[in-house]
């Protein structure tokens, strides 16, 4: 199995680096999955709704890599699943988020140091001829195809309401103040563009709404017109929008009526897809 | 002592302090007639510090040793404070750039406290009164100039270098050759090596103003350490200087603005993990425990001598909660203060206690402290030594610790002796390792008691 | 899950209804005595008073005069009532700040009277978010019986010279740090000084600095103060603009804060701190 690929890019090497960033903040563990046209980040939690993973994360690789080639198990299985430690991975890309020049360039590669690994070199610019390079080693552990199966792309969930949230940044501010009064947080919509966030406790209920909004054209007739609602944790929701560094071109929340809620974030080449079951005591 | 310092410099002298915290617990001041050290050792004993600020450094500057008019004997006070209620004094930079004017030290030794004071805008005085922990100083045994290897580069090219390893990375090696250097993080016995991260930066030799590296070499030490000088050279946009020589060696970083200020960092560094066995194993002389006490070659070699010394059976894990490994094996090769106080004291409470023989390390000292004190130093014709005049400790301030409190078999140490004779708990010091070892400054005195 | 509400047409059967096109006032001036979880809130005609205490020997009060918005409408009996002011200011800071200078959201308050929640109304850029938030049984605010008369000595100083002296302190170190107030006719007039186990600090403050406006002291005055009670003045002292600092024969500290407002109205802070036990101290 062999895995290369170069990115020269430092917008590209910045939206990679977020993006590992929320999956990090997200979850202990995940499974990075390469083919050959895309970079997977897999968050799977046992136990989810409808066995569908927590978070899905599919990159365009043509749109970050410049050079890219992977070799799978096999031919007909050019795949490699890895699973990592995604903080590990985050903390390595950090250093670039800090005050020093740019990156010239980051190689990506599957290496066998001591153990299994995902090296990162990177190529700093420096005050002699050569470039200053940092090695750095993330230990991985390669996934056996019999397990692939549980890593399969996710099928759309059936939702009752669906709608194009407001900015990202408007939406994160009131979770982050609800976060303080709450730990489950109610999301309704209906067909038409109505979104209520909302908390309700023993001592405070707010509710926060927004009209007017966009409606995806999904091309079903399931349109009720009533308003539909789920409740889920907030503090995993607003892990997820801490990073609203993603900035995604738009985002859908749909919503299966008191089973999930499925945020669908749209970008040029990278789409993420976050599934947050229904709290089990609300 | 008094000083003052000019508002311009308030903020260099402030980051050294908080450069100065990142290291120890407590800050060592020490005068003399051209200007006044700040020094700083770990708990330990595997890092120090020392600022040196010069008398130009100040509007004005008197050491209170009053000069040539003063007795024989009489010198400055010298003593050490609380690291902690010192960094709070300087604790903001930002306020004190913006609001102090000029800033006044001195040093009370019938008071025993350290005065700083702020005169500031708008009329507004603020004084500080920081109460001496010990009249007593501070320190190290090293020598630049026998390193063999030296490196020197502004400081943004190691600060930005070393950015790239983890802010909890604990140590790391410097691999140098002719033509680069390489740093790796040290991944010594973590929990699950196989599951670190391992970096690796290379910096070209083209990078350095200055490289001249006549052997490989390979010394780890910690990172943190190297952090805090880094942090107090970048800024002004200093160089820093790196001297070593080989592992098992302490590895120096210096910044030097003569004659205003200069700052040395003297960091242990790890053994070689083939010698470590053999010094530990020499039977050499010991100035805190019996020499041929039989050395069991178990996990705590350390223990059984300690146990010897301190006639009473200890538990064996005791020692090694202390330190981890790497800083038992790096300990050993910084002199120091706790080193004379445990001897001293040794000889007082413990008649067994063997007499150190001929060719012991001459900067322990002896027994008869009042009598080297006025002796001058007068080793070396190398100005950038860093040999000190030898001046002990004031056995007065020192605490006594009594013998009945560990007799008590099965007793675990109490915390003061585990403090006091912590160099018991680590393996053997051989005093071959220390550089200048074959250097006698002062022999050795018969007369223990 | 509240509705959306619309008092406008029973403004009059409400004992207390509050308009305000700028939230962030009365944001502002409830954060600065927020340091404990809840707060007194008295309604007259005049306007509200918000009082915060704690131990005893600590207390806060924040005055939002009625010409200081809008609209206000108060019966006039006074009302009363407890609230935990943590959740009424996330309440009010839904928003998470303007994104753009000058926009603030409005704010609608109604208390219904003994028993109801107060309820809040915010809106920023057509989102809406409705509050409700339950009220208690008001206790007894302390009563220090400050009085003009006994005032023994007053000074008047721009407040962020007494914010810097106090934020200086280590409130952190072991022991129980106390701070010793000294104010003056005779030099050196206003000395602040910090006993701890491990220093002691005096800053000095002559009469004639640029910072004090008003200096009038009849006699020597030493009193002190456990400094932990006086940390929660920092918080108005960085928004207040001067401070007026008076002693009274008992030794009890009166701070009173002056801060302008965004739209240049001056409401007032007042702050009261109990002294310690005197003690035979060399």
């Amino acid at each position: 199995m062999k895995f290369r690929g170069k990115m020269v890019d430092i917008t590209c090497i910045k939206q990679f680096s977020n993006i590992v960033s929320t999956v990090a903040r997200l979850s202990k563990i995940c499974v990075l999955r390469i083919t050959k046209e895309h970079v997977y980040f897999i968050i799977h939690e046992s136990g989810a709704v409808e066995s569908s993973p927590g978070l899905w994360a599919e990159l365009d690789q043509g749109h970050f890599f410049n050079e890219f080639h992977v070799e799978g198990v096999s031919q007909e299985d050019n795949q490699i699943f890895l699973e990592l430690e995604p903080d590990k991975l985050s903390k390595t890309l950090n250093s670039f988020k800090t005050a020093q020049p740019a990156p010239r360039s980051l190689k990506v590669k599957l290496t066998r140091k001591h153990s299994p690994c995902l090296t990162l070199e990177v190529e700093l610019p420096s005050l002699s001829v050569h470039a200053r390079t940092v090695v750095h080693d993330v230990p991985v552990t390669l996934i056996p195809r019999r397990q692939w199966h549980v890593y399969q792309e996710p099928e759309m969930p059936q939702f009752d309401s669906s709608v194009y949230l407001p900015p990202l940044r408007q939406i994160k501010h009131v979770v982050d103040r609800m976060k303080t009064l709450s730990q489950h947080i109610t999301f309704s919509a209906n067909r038409r563009g109505t979104l209520i966030i909302s908390v309700s406790t023993d001592v405070v209920d707010v509710s926060t709404h927004f009209k007017n909004l966009s409606v995806p054209v999904w091309g079903d007739d399931n349109d009720t017109g009533g308003t539909h609602s789920a409740t889920v944790d907030i503090k995993k929701l607003g892990l997820l929008l801490q990073g609203s560094q993603i900035n995604p071109t738009k985002v859908i929340c749909n919503i299966v009526a008191n089973r999930m809620v499925h945020m669908f974030l749209l970008h040029d080449d990278v789409t993420l897809q976050y599934f947050l079951p229904a709290a089990t005591n609300t | 002592m008094k000083c003052t310092i000019p508002g311009s410099n308030i903020k260099v002298f402030g980051r050294a302090i908080h450069s100065l915290a990142r290291i120890g617990e407590e800050l060592y001041v020490e005068p003399y007639p051209t200007g006044v050290y700040f020094r700083a050792v770990n708990s330990s004993r595997s890092a120090f510090a020392s600022f040196h600020f010069g008398s130009r450094f100040f509007a004005h500057y008197n050491d209170g040793s009053g000069g040539q008019q003063s007795a024989a004997g009489e010198e400055a006070v010298k003593c050490k404070v609380s690291m902690k209620a010192c960094l709070n004094v300087f604790k903001s930079l930002v306020t004190l750039v913006r609001s102090v004017e000029r800033s006044k030290l001195f040093l009370d030794g019938e008071e025993a406290k350290l005065g700083i004071q702020f005169i500031c805008k708008y009329g507004i005085v603020k004084s500080y009164n920081l109460p001496f922990i010990e009249c007593e100083t501070l320190h190290a045994a090293y020598d630049k100039t026998s390193c063999t290897n030296y490196i020197k580069s502004q400081a943004q090219v190691l600060s930005k270098a070393v950015i790239n390893f983890q802010s909890n990375q604990e140590e790391v090696t410097l691999c140098v050759s002719s033509n680069k250097i390489v740093i790796r993080t040290f991944v010594d016995d973590v929990p699950d090596p196989g599951k670190a991260i391992h970096t690796e930066l290379t910096l070209e030799a083209g990078e350095f103003d200055s490289y001249n590296i006549p052997d490989d070499c390979e010394v780890t030490f910690c990172l943190k350490e190297l952090r805090a000088i880094l942090a107090f050279a970048e800024p002004i946009n200093l160089s820093v200087a790196s001297y070593f020589t080989e592992p098992g060696n302490p590895i120096i970083f210096a910044v030097d603005n003569h004659p205003m200020f200069e700052s040395t960092f003297v960091l242990a560094t790890m053994a070689p993990k083939s010698n470590t066995q053999a010094s530990r194993n020499k039977a050499t002389d010991k100035h805190t425990s019996k020499p041929g006490n039989g050395q069991r070659s178990s996990a705590s070699p350390s223990c059984s001598q300690a146990a010897s010394w301190m006639k009473t059976p200890m538990p064996s894990t005791s020692g090694l909660k202390q330190a981890n490994s790497s800083t038992v094996r790096r300990s050993e090769q910084i002199t120091n203060i706790s080193n004379r106080f445990d001897e001293s004291r040794a000889r007082l409470s413990s008649p067994h206690n063997s007499s150190t023989r001929g060719n012991h390390n001459p900067q322990l000292g002896n027994g008869s402290a009042r009598h080297l004190s006025t002796q001058p130093v007068t080793h070396t014709n190398n100005v950038n030594a860093s040999q000190l005049e030898i001046s002990l400790p004031n056995l007065d301030v020192v605490n006594k610790v009594t013998e009945e409190e560990d007799v008590i078999p099965g007793t675990p140490p109490s915390k003061r002796a585990k403090f006091f004779f912590r160099r018991c708990f680590e393996s053997t010091f051989d005093p071959t390792t220390v550089p200048g070892h074959d250097r006698i400054l002062a022999s050795d005195s018969d007369d223990d008691s | 899950m509240s509705q959306l509400s619309h008092h406008d047409d029973n403004n009059e059967d409400y004992p207390l209804v509050i308009k305000t096109e700028n939230a962030n006032t009365v944001l502002q001036l409830l954060r600065a005595i927020n340091f404990s979880e809840m707060a007194t809130v008295i309604g007259s005609p005049e306007g509200l008073r918000v009082v915060v205490e704690e131990g005893k020997c600590i207390q806060a009060s924040a005055f939002l005069q009625s010409q200081m918005f809008q609209e206000y409408h108060s019966q006039d009996d006074v009302v009363t009532f407890k609230i935990n002011l943590n959740v009424l200011v996330e309440c009010l800071n839904i928003f998470g700040g303007s994104s753009l200078p000058g926009v603030a959201p409005s704010l609608k308050m109604c208390y219904g009277g003994y028993g109801s929640p107060l309820s809040l109304v915010l809106e920023e850029a057509s989102v809406l978010t409705d509050c409700n938030i339950r009220t208690q049984e008001a206790d007894d605010t302390l009563e220090f019986n400050f009085c003009n008369t006994s005032v023994v000595n007053k000074i008047v100083m721009r407040s962020e010279c007494l914010r810097d002296i106090f934020s200086e302190f280590d409130y952190n170190c072991c022991g129980v740090p106390v701070l010793e107030i000294l104010t003056s006719p005779d030099p050196p007039y206003f000395r602040l000084s910090t006993i701890s186990n491990m220093s002691t600090s005096d800053t000095d403050i002559p009469k004639d600095s640029d910072m004090i406006e008003t200096f009038s002291c009849t006699k020597t005055m030493r009193q002190r103060y456990k400094l932990a009670l006086l940390r929660p003045s920092i918080k108005p002292l960085t928004i207040a603009q001067k401070v007026l600092l008076r002693t009274d024969e008992r030794g009890i500290l009166c701070l009173q804060f002056m801060v302008k407002m965004e739209d240049n109205h001056i409401c007032f802070v007042e702050f009261f701190c109990c002294p310690e036990e005197e003690e035979e101290i060399e």
